[in-house]
């Protein structure tokens, strides 16, 4: 049976007792992890095209700047076809759909009981057969113009949005995902065929199914989907030239009750190398926790003092841009502000403590193996880890192999010039 | 029994009365989850104490006296998470305490082939007894929560509660549920009253929560591999509690819910920001132990459960009037919740737009397709409650509370037998009794 496929691969994790089989079909990648004894299926089709993908060069056609937020008004679009709207197809199924879009990726997603077949059709349709009329994108920029009012009244995506354009000067993360509601004004149905054209290709993307659902099944399904389908050129990503230096934090006015407070600091990224990627990633995750988590002496002091609530460590890295931030409420934002570079610098003097090391790598393997319950986290990482070489077996090997020295090292990362900060505050 | 477990059945043991076991020891998850609900019926005199209980709780216990020391233990059970907060079932206040971790058969440190079931139940019994700590036996100073503790999270509570708008969708359903609760305690929020928390002391909170215990019915979950062993050890031991339980206290006199209001409730009120949020109320006066409860379901599904519903379609897709238009159920006071956000000039188009989805579903406007996409849609979530630890000890809790069918496959054969003329007949029942508007305000430093 498994001949049957061209190039199959079988990764297997013993201690997890999980596995993930993978073909490549007209360049797509395709995933099934079984789960036998869930009801739920699920798949996602994750195209490598997001909001930072607004400058690329096409073969034939050149150089191409597309306005902000085209990723996302597609995937919007992308759901109403010239038979209907997908929505209410999948609701026929019995499935539910969804899609989001990312700074780097679009996904186009369901979930069923039954008839898993049909609805994976239905999702390929949904992606590779674009639809779009003048007066469809017409009546999707107002939609879109809600939705941007709407996270444009969340404090907490207000002050995520800022603390991107203040720390990175030219690269296009720093642009919302949505766009602006005068940025979409530009977008066309032509620039929608011609992104449509240039990034829904099957090698520019990946599919991953997790359920009680036979490999084979999903890979004939695939194979007779995206038979004598154009595998397509690869794009040409432009991005600009990124400096190290960070831009100038701001103070945003909004009728918060508690002020909200980021510090986040700018990483040299790790370019294509994903080993080197995912070590750097779970040793800054490590070191956020053991400065910043909840077992931290900081935690406990700033919560004794009243300087916070509550603390949330994040860490984001890509092949080309990388960078880490810590987030909380507080009613003292600037003091919140200099401990917690106070906390850096006392941490870089006096190195990582090897207990306080040991403990963190424990619960992150333990959180890891959680990972595997849920189809859709792991499905999304699977994919993401695949994109820079890895896979998501190879990520707990890892992490079990990440050593003080590396989380040592990836201190210095942390300096307070490559740093912003960004407060939201009333009046 | 194993098709039970399949099927997403808790086991259940009465360990006391009024302390009672459930558990599924089905073993396809890699996480092991244990949840002690405490259920109180909520009173005006202790909602706020009683809110204020999880804060208080995770500060620190006897044997793990700050924050820190509570964390650390967490890690050293290979991350566990800990979480607890009040909410609200039906006419009750019900403070969670519960606890997730990773099944040690899927760690790889050194753990004997075959013995994970044992393992399972040996870590489990400890993160119980871990919980149970937690709920119980607070650090404590001079009979009551230390003075410092209980300030900051007093200030912090209050804090929580003005926050609630900065989510605003989620605000104004907050704020119509108010509306349409006045004058009746049952219908108080799961976090309480912001004016009692001046007014709150360290010591009474701590004997109010202490008195609470030697009462309230308590129902532990587990879930997981492990979890019927855990239940076999809890069987050999006694829980503790602070003061002697009373056995014969124990029992649930649940407040009526709030009655609708008489005529229609019209509240509108302002906050800088770009967008407008319309909130309706409509009842239908179907509640959970009614025999149309599966009709009622329906109802709210066609109306706006789904991306096929037709608030989605009506108010999105055909007039571009929101990114969000949608619809929820409470089965409890037997009202159907209506929001959207929506441009401030639009909001009364909006409102009418919303009434009149439902005066079509009165006259019997709704598809066979409308029909059938929404039972399909109830189907798969009910179904896939089967796959999530949190959403089955959930519907478990809900039915423990407010009682309904016996199991999600009965509810689902009662779904597949309701009409068109019974979607109908509740829609005939549903009156508007509240609007609210939350209305965007550009102060000029919005956008």
């Amino acid at each position: 049976m498994a001949e049957g496929f061209a190039g199959r691969k079988l990764l297997r994790d013993e201690i997890l007792q999980e596995e993930i089989h993978h073909v490549a079909v007209e360049g797509m990648d395709v995933f099934v992890m079984p789960k036998p004894g869930f009801k739920r299926k699920y798949a996602e089709i994750s195209v490598r095209y997001g909001s930072n993908d607004n400058t690329f060069h096409v073969p034939g056609r050149g150089r191409i700047e597309v306005p902000p937020g085209i990723a996302h008004f597609l995937e919007h679009k992308m759901f109403e076809k010239s038979w209907g709207e997908a929505f209410g197809a999948f609701a026929r199924l019995g499935a539910s759909a969804n899609a989001y879009t990312s700074n780097n990726y679009t996904s186009y997603l369901f979930w069923t009981l039954d008839g898993f077949r049909e609805s994976l059709e239905l999702l390929f349709r949904v992606v590779l057969e674009p639809y779009f009329t003048d007066e469809s994108v017409l009546k999707e920029q107002d939609i879109i113009g809600q939705e941007i009012r709407m996270y444009n009244d969340s404090p907490g995506s207000r002050l995520e949005r800022e603390v991107l354009q203040a720390l990175y000067l030219r690269h296009p993360v720093r642009i919302d995902i949505a766009g602006t509601e005068e940025s979409i004004k530009g977008i066309s149905k032509d620039l929608l065929y011609a992104c449509h054209g240039a990034f829904y290709r099957p090698a520019n993307m990946s599919l991953f199914v997790g359920g009680d659902v036979s490999p084979e099944e999903v890979f004939e399904t695939v194979e007779n989907l995206l038979q004598g389908y154009d595998a397509g050129e690869p794009v040409a990503r432009i991005r600009p030239e990124e400096p190290m230096e960070v831009g100038e934090g701001t103070v945003v006015r909004l009728p918060v009750p508690v002020p909200l407070v980021e510090v986040a600091w700018k990483h040299e990224p790790a370019g294509d190398d994903g080993a080197l990627l995912v070590r750097r990633e779970i040793a800054a995750n490590l070191l956020l926790d053991i400065m910043f988590g909840k077992s931290s002496a900081f935690y406990l002091r700033a919560y004794e003092e009243g300087l916070i609530d509550d603390l949330s460590p994040s860490h984001d890295a890509w092949p080309d841009y990388c960078f880490s931030a810590v987030a909380a409420q507080s009613m003292r934002p600037e003091e919140l502000i200099e401990a917690v570079h106070d906390e850096v610098e006392r941490f870089s003097k006096e190195g990582v403590p090897e207990d306080d090391f040991a403990r963190a790598k424990k619960a992150a393997v333990g959180r890891y193996v959680t990972i595997f319950d849920s189809f859709d986290t792991a499905g999304e990482m699977h994919m993401h880890l695949f994109d820079v070489g890895l896979d998501i077996f190879r990520y707990g090997h890892i992490l079990r192999s990440v050593t003080l020295l590396d989380v040592s090292e990836m201190l210095r990362a942390f300096s307070r010039q490559r740093s912003v900060s960004v407060i939201v505050r009333d009046s | 029994m194993e098709t039970a477990y399949i099927a997403g059945e808790f086991e259940t043991i009465e360990l006391e009365k009024g302390i009672t076991f459930r558990y599924l020891p089905h073993s396809k998850w890699k996480t092991i989850s244990i949840d002690v609900f405490c259920r109180v019926p909520i009173m005006r005199e202790t909602v706020t104490q009683v809110a204020l209980i999880p804060r208080l709780m995770r500060r620190g216990t006897v044997n793990y006296p700050t924050m820190r020391d509570i964390s650390r233990y967490l890690e050293g059970l290979y991350g566990a998470v800990m979480g607890m907060d009040p909410n609200k079932v039906g006419p009750e206040q019900v403070i969670r305490f519960g606890i997730d971790l990773p099944s040690p058969a899927f760690l790889g440190f050194g753990q004997p082939a075959g013995a994970a079931g044992d393992a399972g139940g040996v870590n489990l019994a400890k993160a119980m007894a871990f919980i149970w700590e937690v709920a119980t036996e607070p650090y404590l100073e001079g009979g009551g929560f230390p003075e410092d503790r209980f300030d900051t999270e007093r200030e912090e509570h209050r804090r929580d509660i003005l926050s609630l708008r900065n989510d605003r969708p989620r605000y104004a359903i907050v704020r119509i549920v108010e509306e349409i609760s006045r004058g009746s305690p049952a219908g108080l929020p799961a976090w309480g009253v912001l004016e009692d928390l001046p007014g709150l002391d360290r010591r009474k909170v701590w004997e109010t929560w202490a008195d609470i215990l030697s009462w309230c019915p308590v129902s532990i979950y587990a879930i997981g591999e492990g979890a019927r062993e855990l239940g076999e050890i809890l069987q050999r031991v006694r829980l503790s509690f602070p003061r002697p339980r009373r056995e014969e206290l124990v029992a649930v006199s649940q407040p009526p819910a709030p009655k609708p209001p008489d005529g229609v409730i019209e509240v509108e009120e302002s906050m800088p920001g770009e967008q407008t949020q319309v909130c309706q109320a409509f009842h239908i006066g179907i509640t959970e132990n009614h025999p149309d409860l599966p009709a009622a379901l329906v109802f709210d599904g066609i109306l706006g459960g789904f991306p096929h519903s037709k608030l989605f379609v009506n108010v999105r897709e055909k007039n571009s009037l929101a990114y969000f238009a949608s619809s929820s159920f409470n089965s409890w006071r037997g009202m159907v919740l209506t929001s959207a956000g929506v441009d401030d000039g639009a909001r009364n188009r909006v409102r009418d737009l919303v009434v009149e989805q439902v005066e079509a579903m009165k006259r019997g406007e709704i598809s066979d397709e409308e029909i059938e996409s929404t039972k399909a849609g109830l189907i798969r979530r009910l179904r896939s409650e089967s796959d999530s630890q949190a959403a089955l000890v959930r519907r478990r809790l809900v039915r423990e509370v407010m009682g309904g069918v016996d199991s999600p496959e009965e509810l689902i054969g009662l779904i597949l037998k309701v009409t068109k003329d019974d979607v109908v007949s509740v829609a005939q029942r549903a009156q508007l009794k509240a609007v609210y508007m939350l209305r965007a305000k550009d102060d000029g430093r919005g956008g």
